[in-house]
């Protein structure tokens, strides 16, 4: 096996009192992507910034022999580091190309060099014909493109990308991954990139998974994947080691039955902010009991659409009606609740000053709040800590309190924008069976809006959104079965030794690689007829296996068909 | 109701940065503004160059003493003058001329001050004062060769005056009494912004639009807290570091001085939502409140007396609350004004405030609640 190219021993860092990180052994292999992976506030970006030589650290770090605390200006030639953010690395006004350019001249790549890759990679991110266009005004997707081809510019050894594809748009992701796995196989690139979503780091050959400042495993994903379905599942159980996920139950209960009746009703609805159509024309309809998610990546309008809904903004066109009356009519406010993406929890009140003040708000009897708030505590596991700052709980308590709160009026409906974003897999999860359990006990209809897309199977039905546009809606389920009866069954192959994907393109079956693993599918194709193809081939393989599709691939496909 | 003052209030209580600058403002702040500023010259540091040595030019010498002067420096030649003055080592300089002695028994000697006018203030008053020195002295002068000539019962004014309202003349009330309005004005509106702010900034406004509770009623809540909080600032300022800690003997009581206080923070809270309105951030604040708050202060007559400021000028301070305050203020608690004398400058206090709390109102409302 080849050396290291980065190496990292007893790796800490402290920021005031908070630890990043608290001692971590790290190897990075060449000419492989290794995911680092984890929730929000593990440490990934630190770990990146330490491996790029822009952050002081305790500890040894090696990267090609060059000690980086030492000689960190030594390394800079080898790599190219992409910050968090989308094109927050980018010139915003200067133009694609222009972009392109500086980056090249500072790394002192030859002009020639820079043309022929400089095609190549507008060609394949999709923005040669916007060339001349400043980067302030592109879309998220592809000023994140822009970001990625102005690191590969230099054709750096190195490539570390801080969460690449937070924000952005399915479609320009899947063409990320595509530039990226081709630097990979054609120039040998060392990938490393940091990301909070499992179905990314699948596609890693190795992933290290950054826990409160540890790393929990570290390894190949197929190891994790051999028991489990996928990634999430596998760090679920590591995280739990061995515990049940608590359970919950709700000791009161609301007179609203599940009766499959229409509970929201939006027409025509269209919100434009100046020349950006936010929300685009959207009809649908929600049941009672329901619990409806919206999946989109971000900017696609879905908090838009819910603050329409709430009556926080009010739609250039169309009308929303709510259990029969007009969004923002002043009925309506004791039995609609909400839980922004900021949770809307006051930080410099206790966790039972903040119960008390919704109390007061939504006007609860005293003898009610005082049950419900038994119960707020239970679940957000804070029994003894209800004098405790909101603003010291981490992330994922804070997230269920914010649930508690916006729950205590026992609203009918509940409407929850990105709620689980940033959370662990334990966490997430705990979360969704929460919601579930409200929508099953008290009849609540949930509406969620949610940029992980994983999230889709936790919801009774799905709409889709792009661009302001609801290009599908149904049950995650019928959506997939939708996607397996046009585009066939999607396999996964684990073959022994890395194979060339034309096999498989110039047979026109799709097919995506996934680490050391392959994503195929194509209309009809059997799985005998797979093994013929490998057997043809002499490649051995340690598994095939249908797979339920990504609802990465299935919202691209509907979002080409709608096209 | 109680449930939503009390969140207010500890917001406030609980915002450690806020919470120590309204705490220093009120004490030492005030305290250090009134032992501070002394418009009385003391300590200025002066050069003599005497070319006379004589005795009446070391008799004239003599008269420059300490508290007012340093003892002053004596020095042999004209360049070292033009040297200290171009340094700032020194603010004055006597040049006392050769044959001063001689002139002087010839009934007009003359002596040359040099100032620096940096500060111009500065100089002027210590330069008056040394000039207050040499005419004692030269008045000295003149009724000793008097008496050596037996010449008795020339005529001249002696004047006694009487200084009413602050007898002991202590500018030290003044202006620790300044210092404590300018506080109020400030703490005034940088408090309720801060928590009017706040409020977006944490993204719960968007929690309270959506439910039972109408914003209007948890703004006002927080006017309310803010002014509780405020008013029990004034009223510890008041009694422990006006009346305890600096000493200062104030007329009117506590209740009127608060009443006054409450009609003023009306005004101070509709300039407090303007800059809520404005500030995109907390951090906003204190700029956008110095900016609002320097013009109101060089209209209020606080720093300077409106009879100096150009005609334009003067009108313009109808519309500066401070003035109307510090008015009310001084008149309550130096000149123990009652009531009822002050009661037309309370109304106009007041409809001011109505005035900055609808127009504060209406620029929160369409840039905050209606986010445009």
């Amino acid at each position: 096996m080849a050396p290291p190219v980065i190496s990292l021993r007893n790796i800490s860092k402290k920021f005031k009192k908070v630890e990043a990180l608290k001692g971590i052994d790290l190897d990075i292999t060449p000419a492989e992507i290794t995911g680092i992976i984890g929730p929000d506030g593990a440490g990934k970006s630190t770990l990146l910034k330490i491996c790029a030589g822009v952050l002081s650290f305790h500890g040894t770090a090696t990267f090609m022999n060059t000690d980086i605390r030492r000689h960190p200006e030594r390394i800079k030639k080898y790599l190219s580091f992409m910050p968090q953010g989308l094109g927050l690395n980018l010139y915003m006004d200067l133009s694609v190309e222009e972009n392109i350019d500086f980056f090249a001249a500072i790394k002192n790549v030859p002009d020639a060099e820079r043309d022929r890759l400089k095609d190549q990679l507008l060609r394949a991110t999709g923005l040669e014909p916007f060339r001349a266009r400043w980067a302030r005004r592109l879309s998220g997707g592809m000023k994140q493109k822009l970001g990625i081809c102005c690191s590969l510019i230099s054709n750096p050894e190195v490539l570390l990308l801080d969460e690449p594809s937070t924000g952005v748009d399915p479609l320009s992701r899947r063409q990320l991954w595509e530039i990226l796995n081709g630097f990979i196989t054609e120039k040998g690139t060392t990938l490393i990139l940091t990301t909070s979503y499992m179905d990314e780091a699948e596609r890693c050959h190795s992933v290290r998974f950054i826990h409160d400042g540890n790393v929990l495993f570290s390894g190949n994903p197929e190891e994790l994947m051999r028991e489990e379905k996928d990634l999430e599942d596998a760090f679920f159980k590591m995280l739990l080691a061995g515990k049940e996920l608590t359970t919950y139950d709700i000791p009161f209960r609301n007179n609203v039955s599940k009766n499959g009746s229409i509970a929201i009703v939006i027409s025509g609805v269209s919100k434009h902010f100046g020349s950006f159509k936010a929300v685009d024309d959207v009809n649908l309809s929600i049941q009672h009991g329901e619990i409806f998610g919206f999946l989109g990546p971000n900017g696609a309008g879905k908090t838009t659409l819910l603050k329409c809904v709430l009556a926080l903004y009010k739609p250039d066109k169309g009308s929303i009606r709510i259990m029969e009356l007009q969004s923002g009519s002043p009925e309506l406010r004791k039995t609609v609740g909400y839980m922004s993406q900021i949770f809307s929890l006051y930080g410099d009140l206790t966790v039972a000053e903040n119960i008390e003040l919704y109390g007061a708000i939504y006007e609860i009897e005293k003898k009610d709040l005082k049950e419900r708030m038994q119960w707020v505590i239970d679940v957000s596991h804070l029994a003894g800590m209800e004098d405790t700052m909101v603003g010291k709980l981490p992330l994922g308590i804070k997230q269920r309190l914010a649930l508690g709160c916006s729950t205590l009026h026992l609203p009918s409906v509940l409407i929850l924008d990105e709620p689980t974003s940033g959370v662990d897999p334990v966490a997430r999860r705990s979360f969704w069976q929460l919601i579930r359990l409200l929508s099953d006990k008290l009849g609540m209809t949930v509406i969620v809006t949610t940029h992980n897309l994983v999230e889709a199977d936790y919801c009774d039905r799905i709409a889709i959104m792009n661009e302001g546009k609801v290009i599908a809606v149904d049950t995650p389920e019928n959506l997939r079965n939708e996607f397996i009866h046009h585009s066939g069954d999607v396999y996964e192959i684990y073959p022994e030794t890395g194979l060339d994907a034309k096999i498989f393109s110039e047979r026109q079956i799709e097919v995506a690689p996934f680490g050391r693993r392959y994503h195929i599918w194509k209309k009809g194709l059997s799985e005998n007829e797979i093994k013929a193809l490998m057997d043809s081939h002499k490649i051995g393989y340690r598994f095939i296996r249908t797979i339920p599709p990504l609802m990465e691939d299935v919202f691209i496909y509907f979002l080409e068909r709608k096209r | 109701m109680w449930q939503l003052i009390k969140k207010e209030l500890l917001h406030i209580l609980r915002d450690r940065g806020l919470l120590i600058f309204v705490i220093y403002a009120f004490t030492l702040d005030i305290y250090i503004a009134s032992e501070g500023f002394n418009l009385i010259p003391e300590n200025v540091s002066i050069s003599v160059y005497d070319e006379d040595h004589s005795l009446r030019s070391r008799e004239l010498t003599d008269r420059i003493k300490p508290p007012a002067f340093k003892q002053p420096d004596i020095i042999n030649n004209r360049q070292e003058i033009d040297y200290l003055l171009n340094e700032s080592k020194t603010i004055l300089a006597l040049v006392i001329p050769d044959g001063f002695e001689r002139d002087l028994h010839r009934n007009s000697a003359s002596v040359q001050v040099l100032v620096d006018g940096t500060q111009s203030s500065a100089a002027y008053l210590s330069s008056a004062y040394l000039n207050i020195i040499i005419e004692q002295y030269s008045n000295d002068f003149r009724m000793e060769m008097l008496k050596v000539n037996n010449i008795t019962g020339l005529p001249s004014i002696n004047t006694k005056s009487r200084i009413c309202f602050n007898e002991e003349a202590n500018d030290k009330l003044f202006e620790g009494i300044n210092e404590f309005f300018m506080i109020v004005t400030l703490i005034g509106m940088i408090l309720p912004a801060s928590i009017l702010i706040k409020e977006k900034e944490y993204g719960t406004i968007e929690q309270i639009m959506i439910s039972p509770l109408s914003i209007q009623k948890l703004l006002l809540m927080k006017v309310i807290a803010a002014s509780i909080f405020l008013l029990s600032m004034i009223g510890f300022s008041y009694e422990f570091v006006l009346s305890l800690w600096l000493g200062f003997r104030l007329k009117g009581t506590i209740l009127e001085f608060l009443l006054i206080s409450l009609i003023y923070s009306f005004a101070t809270t509709g300039l407090a939502f303007i800059i809520a309105s404005i500030a995109k951030r907390l951090s906003q604040i204190g700029l956008l409140t110095m900016a609002i708050f320097a013009p109101m202060l060089l209209l209020s007559g606080g720093w300077v007396p409106p009879e100096s400021l150009p005609e334009w000028l003067r009108k313009l301070t109808v519309i500066s609350p401070l003035k109307y305050y510090m008015d009310l203020g001084i008149s309550l608690l130096i000149r123990g004004a009652s009531l009822d004398l002050l009661l037309p400058n309370m109304i106009k206090l007041l409809i001011l405030g109505a005035i900055f709390i609808a127009a504060g109102y209406f620029l929160y409302d369409r840039r905050i609640i209606k986010g445009e």
